[in-house]
Order: C-alpha cells, then sequence, then structure tokens
C-alpha cells in the first residue's frame, strides 16, 4: 500500500517537474522568438540614404543640414559615421520621412574598411541611394583620379545587385568661380574610369590562402559586374543598371534644390 | 595666446569652439589624420642597441609624458593625454571616453609660447564641459578659465610691478590686485568698459564686442583671502542668475566653476577608495550582453589575444602595444547583446587590426608608371632593399615579369656589387624572362662588374640614364642584401637614393622573421635621410608560413608603411597584392 502512494508522489513529483521544465522552455523560445523577430523587423524597416565621397568634400555639413536644418558651428574629419534620419523642410512630405536614415561615411580607406564596406556587405539591399559629395572647386587632375578610385571601388559592390543603388554626384562648393559643372565632372569620370578600368584588370589579383585559389574567385568576379557598362572599352554612366544623377549645389548657402528633389525622389518610393 | 580650442565628437561636428583669431582647423585636422586615425603609438620596450640609442631621441617625448603624468595625479583610463606639432603651432589634446562615446578637447597655440599646465588646463575644461548643462553658461566658464591661465602667465612677467603697488594690500586686496591688472592690460588692448554690481563683483565689457567678459579667480588668489571672497559674493540668491543684459553675474560663476572643479576631485578620490564592485548576476551579463566591462575582465582576454598574436609571429611588444589600445576601447563600455567580453575583445582586436593593415591612401603602381611614361617624363625606377636572402632579387624579377606582361620595357640593373654570383643570378633571371616576354627586346641587364659603395650609385644613374637613351619604362635596381643594424653598409644607402632618386623605394621582408621585422622595417625607414622614406613593403615567402603572417603586422605597425605584395612561392607569378581581409581573418583565425 505505501510503496504504490509513494510511487504516486513520486510520479507527481516527477510530474511538477516535468511541467515546470516544459513552462520554462516555453517561456525561452517565446523570448527568443520575440528577440529576433524584433531584430530583423527593426532591419528590414530601415531604409538607408548614405553619404559617401573625398575628405572634405562636406559630408558632414550636408548631414547636418538635411537631418536638422541647421549647418553646424565647424567641422572636423570625421572618424566615426553619423546616423540620424531625414528632416527636409519646405517640401510637402514633410515630416513623412522619419523612416530614413540618413549615414555620413568617414572618407579614410583604413575606416572605410573598417565602417562603409562591412555596412554595406550586410545592409546592400536595404540602401535607396547615396549621395557621392566631391567638391567641385579642386576636381582636377589627382583628386579626379582619386575620385573615380573610389567609385570603381564602389560600383562593384553596388552594381551586384539588381537594379543597382542610385547615386547622386554631388558637385558641391559650386560658390567657388573655380568649381567644376557637374557635365564637365561626368565626362572627366568617365574618362579616368574607363582608363583606371583597364589598369585594374592588368594589376595583380589578390592572396588567397594556398590551395584555395580556384574557389576564391569571387574578388574578380566582382570586376565582371562592371563590364556591362563599358561600351566598346568606354565607361559610360548611362550604361550601369542603377541611374546616377549629376547634380550641383552649395551645402554651404542652403543652395541643396536639386539634391532635396532627388532626396524626395528616393525616400517616396 | 590659446589661437583655438575646440570640443568635437568623433562624427566630426564641432560642439564647442574658442576661436579669438584665424581658423586653425587645418592643423586639427591634421592631428587627426596622424595621430588619431593612423595610430602609431610605438610601446618600447627593454632591448637591443638600437633600440636604446632610439629611447635617447625619444627622450623628449618620455619628458613630455612625465609631465603629462604630473598634470593629472594618478592614471585615469577614460582620458587619454597627448601632443602634436605641425606648421610652428603646439596641440595639446585630451580624449575622454564615455560609454564608447569619445569626446575630443584640444587646444592649439603657437609652438613659440608655452602654457603653463596645460593638461590641468584640458582636464578642468572637460569637467567643466561634463557639468555644466547649458552651454551659454559653459562658454562663460571657458572664457573665464581661458583668462585665467592667460592671467597667470601675464602674472609672472608683471608680478614685481604689481607686489611694488600693492603694498599696502588691505580687505579689497583681491579685488585690487585684480583691477590693477585689469588696468595695466586695458591700456594695451582695447578700451574696456567696467560694470560693477551691487555684491562689489564686476565685469568688463570690451567695446564693440559685447561678449567678451574679462575677470579672473585663479586658486592660489581664493586662498589667500577666503573670508573677503565669501563677502564679495554675497546674495547667493543670485547665483547662475542673468543681468539685464543677459549675460551671467561674473564672481557668482567662477565661484561655481571653482566649486564644480573641486567637487570633482573629491568624488575621483571616493570612486578610487571605493573600487569596483562586482556586482551579482555578473556572470549572467557576460553571457547575454549588456556587461560593463572593468579592468579585470580585460585583463583575463588580454594575455589570452596577444598569446594568439605572439603565436601568429606578431612580436610581444607590437603585440602589448595592440592590446592596450583594445583596452583602452574596451574598459567602461558595454557588451553587445549575446556577446561575451572576449567575443568583443576579439572583434575590437579584428578591427584594430584591419585600421592598421589598410593603407592610407591606395597605391596604384600601374597607373602612376603610365602617368610618367606617358607624360615623358623619363623612366619609372624602383629599387628594391632588405638584409641578405630575403628575396629580393627573385621578387624584383617578378615585378619585371608583371611589368613585361603589361607591354612595358623593363631594364633591371645590377646594383648588388657586393656578393659573389649576384650578378650571374640576375642575368639569369633576365634570360628566363626575355625568353617569357610577350616581345622581343623587352628586357635588359645593365650591369657595371664587383666593387665599392661609389660604384653603386654610378651603376644607378648609368642606368637611368641608359633608359632614357634605349627607351626603357621602367628601372628595377637590385642592391646587395644588408644587415639593418651594420651602420658600414646602411649609411651608403642615403647617397644611393640621392643619386638614384627612384620613384619607389620597396623593402623587401621575410615573413619567416619574426621580432627582428620591426627593427629591420625601421632602420630601413630611416636609411634614406630626413627627407625619404619606404613607399612600401614586399612580404616573401608568405608561402611558407601557413597562418603566421604576424611579420606583416610588425612592419606596418612600426612604420606606418603599408604592404603592396605579398611574395607566395619561387616561380615569376608568384606575386599578389595584399588582402586586408584575408590578412585579418588568417590572424584571428
Ligand atoms: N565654400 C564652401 N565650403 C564648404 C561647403 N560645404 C562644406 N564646406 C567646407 O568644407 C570643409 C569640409 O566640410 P565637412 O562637412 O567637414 O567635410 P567632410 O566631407 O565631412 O570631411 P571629412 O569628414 O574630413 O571627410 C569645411 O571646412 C567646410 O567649411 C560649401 O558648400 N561651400
Ligand atoms: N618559397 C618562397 N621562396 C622565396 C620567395 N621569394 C624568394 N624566395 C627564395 O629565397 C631565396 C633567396 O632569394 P634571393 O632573391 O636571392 O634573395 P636576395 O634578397 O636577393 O638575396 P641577397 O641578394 O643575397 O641579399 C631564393 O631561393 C628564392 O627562391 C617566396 O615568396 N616564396
Ligand atoms: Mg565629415
Ligand atoms: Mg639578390
Amino acid at each position: 500500500m505505501s510503496s504504490i502512494s509513494d510511487r504516486l508522489a513520486e510520479l507527481r513529483k516527477q510530474d511538477g517537474l516535468m511541467f515546470f521544465a516544459s513552462v520554462a522552455l516555453a517561456l525561452f523560445v517565446i523570448i527568443l522568438t520575440s528577440f529576433i523577430v524584433q531584430r530583423s523587423f527593426l532591419k528590414s524597416k530601415k531604409r538607408n540614404i548614405l553619404i559617401l565621397g573625398p575628405k572634405e568634400s562636406g559630408k558632414t555639413n550636408l548631414f547636418y543640414y538635411v537631418t536638422t536644418g541647421k549647418l553646424p558651428v565647424l567641422t572636423v574629419t570625421s572618424i566615426e559615421p553619423n546616423t540620424g534620419t531625414l528632416k527636409l523642410r519646405h517640401t510637402p512630405f514633410g515630416e513623412n520621412f522619419s523612416d530614413v536614415v540618413i549615414r555620413d561615411f568617414p572618407a579614410s580607406s583604413k575606416l572605410k574598411n573598417l565602417y562603409l564596406y562591412p555596412f554595406l556587405k550586410d545592409n546592400l539591399h536595404s540602401c535607396r541611394g547615396i549621395v557621392y559629395v566631391i567638391d567641385s572647386s579642386i576636381f582636377s587632375g589627382e583628386y579626379c583620379n582619386k575620385v573615380a578610385n573610389d567609385l570603381l571601388d564602389l560600383l562593384q559592390i553596388t552594381e551586384s545587385i539588381p537594379n543597382g543603388v542610385d547615386i547622386a554626384l554631388f558637385c558641391n562648393k559650386c560658390d567657388y568661380f573655380t568649381s567644376r559643372k557637374p557635365e564637365k565632372v561626368q565626362t572627366m569620370l568617365e574618362e579616368e574610369i574607363t582608363k583606371l578600368y583597364r589598369l585594374k584588370l592588368k594589376n595583380l589579383s589578390k592572396v588567397t590562402k594556398p590551395g584555395e585559389e580556384e574557389e576564391a574567385q569571387d574578388e574578380d568576379g566582382l570586376e565582371e559586374v562592371l563590364n556591362s557598362a563599358f561600351n566598346r572599352g568606354e565607361f559610360k554612366f548611362e550604361m550601369l543598371e542603377a541611374n546616377i544623377d549629376f547634380l550641383e549645389g552649395n551645402v554651404f548657402k542652403g543652395n541643396t534644390e536639386q539634391l532635396t528633389n532627388w532626396f524626395c525622389e528616393k525616400a517616396a518610393n | 595666446m590659446i589661437e583655438q580650442f575646440l570640443i568635437f565628437k568623433p562624427s566630426g561636428v564641432v560642439e564647442f569652439n574658442y576661436q579669438p583669431g584665424k581658423n586653425l582647423v587645418s592643423i586639427a585636422n591634421s592631428f587627426i589624420e596622424d595621430v588619431v586615425i593612423s595610430e602609431r603609438k610605438f610601446i618600447p620596450v627593454e632591448g637591443t642597441e638600437e633600440e636604446l640609442e632610439r629611447d635617447a631621441e625619444d627622450l623628449a617625448a618620455q619628458e613630455e609624458k612625465l609631465s603629462i603624468e604630473q598634470a593629472i595625479g594618478e592614471e585615469e583610463d577614460d582620458l587619454i593625454f597627448g601632443t602634436f606639432a605641425k606648421d610652428s603651432y603646439s596641440l595639446k589634446y585630451l580624449i575622454w571616453t564615455q560609454d564608447k562615446e569619445r569626446l575630443f578637447f584640444v587646444m592649439i597655440y603657437p609652438t613659440l609660447l608655452t602654457v603653463k599646465k596645460p593638461y590641468e588646463f584640458l582636464r578642468n575644461v572637460k569637467t567643466l564641459w561634463e557639468k555644466t548643462e547649458d552651454r551659454e553658461k559653459f562658454s562663460i566658464f571657458f572664457r573665464l578659465k581661458v583668462e585665467g591661465i592667460q592671467e597667470e602667465i601675464r602674472d609672472d612677467e608683471v608680478e614685481e610691478d604689481i607686489v611694488g603697488e600693492n603694498v599696502e594690500a588691505t580687505v579689497k586686496s583681491e579685488l585690487d590686485g585684480n583691477s590693477t591688472k585689469k588696468a595695466k592690460k586695458s591700456k594695451k588692448g582695447g578700451k574696456k568698459s567696467r560694470k560693477w554690481n551691487e555684491d562689489g563683483s564686476f565685469y568688463e565689457e570690451e567695446k564693440g564686442d559685447n561678449k567678451t567678459l574679462d575677470f579672473s579667480t585663479s586658486k592660489e588668489n581664493s586662498k589667500q583671502s577666503p573670508v573677503n571672497l565669501e563677502q564679495l559674493v554675497g546674495d547667493k540668491a543670485h547665483f547662475g542668475s542673468k543681468t539685464k543684459s543677459g549675460e551671467f553675474l561674473v564672481s557668482d560663476l567662477s565661484e561655481e566653476m571653482d566649486r564644480i572643479l573641486k567637487s570633482d576631485e573629491e568624488k575621483k578620490k571616493k570612486v578610487v577608495s571605493t573600487g569596483a564592485t562586482s556586482s551579482p548576476f555578473g556572470f549572467l551579463r557576460n553571457v547575454i550582453g549588456g556587461k560593463k566591462i572593468q579592468k579585470e575582465d580585460v585583463s583575463k582576454v588580454k594575455s589570452v589575444l596577444s598569446q594568439h598574436l605572439i603565436k601568429k609571429n606578431v612580436a610581444p611588444n607590437v603585440a602589448n602595444s595592440l592590446i592596450s589600445e583594445i583596452e583602452k576601447e574596451l574598459v567602461g563600455s558595454t557588451t553587445a547583446s549575446f556577446t561575451s567580453v572576449e567575443e568583443t575583445a576579439r572583434k575590437s582586436l579584428e578591427r584594430q587590426l584591419i585600421k592598421l593593415l589598410t593603407p592610407n591612401s591606395s597605391i596604384d603602381l600601374l597607373n602612376e608608371i603610365q602617368e610618367k611614361v606617358g607624360n615623358k617624363e623619363g623612366p619609372y625606377v624602383i629599387s628594391v632593399v632588405g638584409v641578405n636572402g630575403v628575396g629580393k632579387s627573385t621578387n624584383l624579377s617578378k615585378l619585371a615579369y608583371w611589368f613585361l606582361q603589361n607591354n612595358y620595357r623593363v631594364l633591371i640593373t645590377a646594383c648588388d656589387t657586393f656578393r659573389s654570383g649576384a650578378v650571374e643570378q640576375l642575368r639569369t633571371h633576365v634570360n628566363n624572362l626575355s625568353n617569357l616576354s610577350p616581345e622581343k627586346h623587352q628586357i635588359e641587364l645593365f650591369e657595371g662588374g664587383y666593387g665599392g659603395s661609389d660604384l653603386v650609385a654610378k651603376i644607378a644613374t648609368g642606368a637611368i640614364v641608359y633608359a632614357k637613351q634605349h627607351n626603357f619604362d621602367i628601372v628595377l635596381l637590385d642592391t646587395a642584401g644588408r644587415r639593418h643594424n651594420d651602420a658600414h653598409l646602411m649609411t651608403p644607402l642615403a647617397s644611393f637614393a640621392r643619386a638614384a632618386n627612384p620613384d619607389k623605394i620597396i623593402m623587401v621582408g621575410e615573413a619567416l622573421v619574426g621580432t627582428d621585422s620591426v627593427l629591420q622595417a625601421k632602420n630601413f625607414d630611416k636609411a634614406f635621410g630626413a627627407n625619404r622614406r619606404l613607399d612600401f613593403f614586399i612580404v616573401s615567402k608568405c608561402d611558407t608560413v601557413g597562418d603566421m603572417i604576424g611579420s606583416m603586422v610588425n612592419m606596418v605597425f612600426a612604420t606606418g608603411i603599408p604592404i603592396l605584395f605579398v611574395g607566395t612561392g619561387q616561380t615569376y607569378t608568384d606575386l599578389r597584392t595584399l588582402s586586408v581581409n584575408w590578412a585579418v581573418n588568417t590572424l584571428m583565425s
């Protein structure tokens, strides 16, 4: 008799344990899934517009202007990205852009490897557009070469997805009388990229782990991404998957009308 | 005096700008480029003769460090002090880290002037910034402080005068003393109108510049007459209020300012005494993230990571310098969700390595060559240097092969006039390459036999002239291997570089060599005199070391010079450009 009741008690105890264990497990699963869902949800909803370009072209000033409507007191070389939401005044869209995240990335090549490229790797699909800011007042020779090199690296990434990522090439500092017109900048860049691309194909390939030589071809594969943009060897922006607009303006005087329209267009759809 | 004072964020936005004269933002920008981004601080450790020699050079820097330490008292984890100089301006900086956010305080002044206790000043400004919500109020505090240190300096100059004038220093000495000084100053400077408040304090207005406040209560003064000050301040209800014109009452504010600074000092002492307390459930935090990282947590990880690096052939002092950089970044920060301290530290190290190995600007050799050759500016000259047997001649030939494939005409020059067989070795290479080249007569050997070091320069210049006459696009100069600590062989390098003036000087270093690579890189880098440095490295024999590629880190860390190519074997095609991702992954694996 006693043995049975003992056993029963034992069973009940086991049941209780099982119950607690399953409740704990269920709770754990719920918490975990909600956490993961929340994470991926947040990630997918954001729309990003990036501000890139060579150093001291006016990226941070532009960032500040389109996120706050004001200009900063002063800026120094950026070493970390800036993040904020788009706030355009004087447009019919007004505050509708609060889910558009603007990111201003530092220009130094060390820092691009640290922030920009990893970011693009993970978030390329949520990029609605890129504002590529250049200083049009010093746009010649070496500067043009640097920009072309940088664009070539960038385009190899952005053109790897269907339709690419639209780019506004913003010729800033048009208040200087030395500044180049967007049309001129475009032709100069096209010539320079044509030249560079030919050289790039001749460059030595990158080092890989011994034995992995064959499968690690994706970096070379990337270069093929741009092949269709070369018409008989000549590079043309219009041949790219994405739309590239050449705009002109001057952040200092708030002369960013062309850019504002571009922002509205990109953020609206 | 202080020409500019900036408080800015890493994002590049300046939060506060004090700038009485011209804008010196370019100095601040070079500081950011050279110090903050490139981060090349090398912690010397005990070692060889060379290192001791170099230490002597660094003596000035060490004295500087000493004065920093004196200024800040005990060491603080969240504050980094330092100095930088450019174009006859000095820049003193303070980097304040709080919750992973950095804030930079920099002060720029002409090198000719000395500012007393600059670090204490920076620290005080930081405290004021931290404790003052109202930015307008802060800017007045700041002006008071600036006046303070400028005053102190002037005090030294005119001290005797003042003592002489104020013989009968009475109850009002404090004010009188100040006003005498003020009077003196206002004679020098522009006209000022002085406004007195009921409670006896006053402030001055510069005509035309209505925001400049001019008054100081330096600490020493207030200590001399504590009673008076109490009286003078009087109505405490006025504290922090504004006058009709919208300006703060000066004396109140300087009082408040001192109080802020003092309370901060006391608090600091308290923190030190209580020490770090570990909370229960800390272990959980370690798993799910959100843990505030303490120094102890890092120290465990530290040794693991530095052992890991050393195993990969990274020199111990380089590893330690890198790790201490990580420590600075981590202590006081909070781990992200679901990441442990170890993981966070690993990520941090990975970022450090990416930053280190990525060149400051991309080098596009073919483009540069094309530019020079296209413009008919003569042949493009490249020279390789390095210690014995590292693979100079082999990698020079690999370069030649690459250039030949790109249809350039290449002249290989035997500047190794010491080692017997060196010229013959090159001739073999040239014969091979000639057979492999797309067209005939695309490559030639220029030789001048064997001899002393003056012969080397002669051969080099001769080769360049020959190349010009015979339309060669590229001249490759092979030099003799030399021990980097053999002054007898290193000194001729300077005159060689002057004579040949190569467009690029490349040091070839072996992946096999460990700790020695630091000194190799350093010594070759400075062998060419003050105006010439190495342009980049080729790291050879990477195929022989597996994943122990630490000497790359050593060389770049020691000099800040980038690695362009890596040698991966003995055939002509075994030359690759360095992929930073590959290198970092290999180092971290
Ligand atoms: N004349 C003129 N100067 C401008 C304009 N926009 C920016 N600048 C100046 O250009 C410099 C660089 O501006 P930033 O906004 O800091 O440039 P950045 O691209 O963020 O620079 P980095 O962070 O160093 O890459 C500053 O000195 C600005 O004053 C403009 O429209 N006109
Ligand atoms: N496995 C491998 N061996 C290499 C590599 N580079 C060079 N070597 C070998 O290293 C040895 C020395 O190369 P050299 O080019 O003669 O070296 P050096 O620096 O010119 O030598 P000295 O002129 O005597 O100072 C040769 O046997 C090369 O085959 C490489 O990347 N991988
Ligand atoms: Mg910026
Ligand atoms: Mg040799």
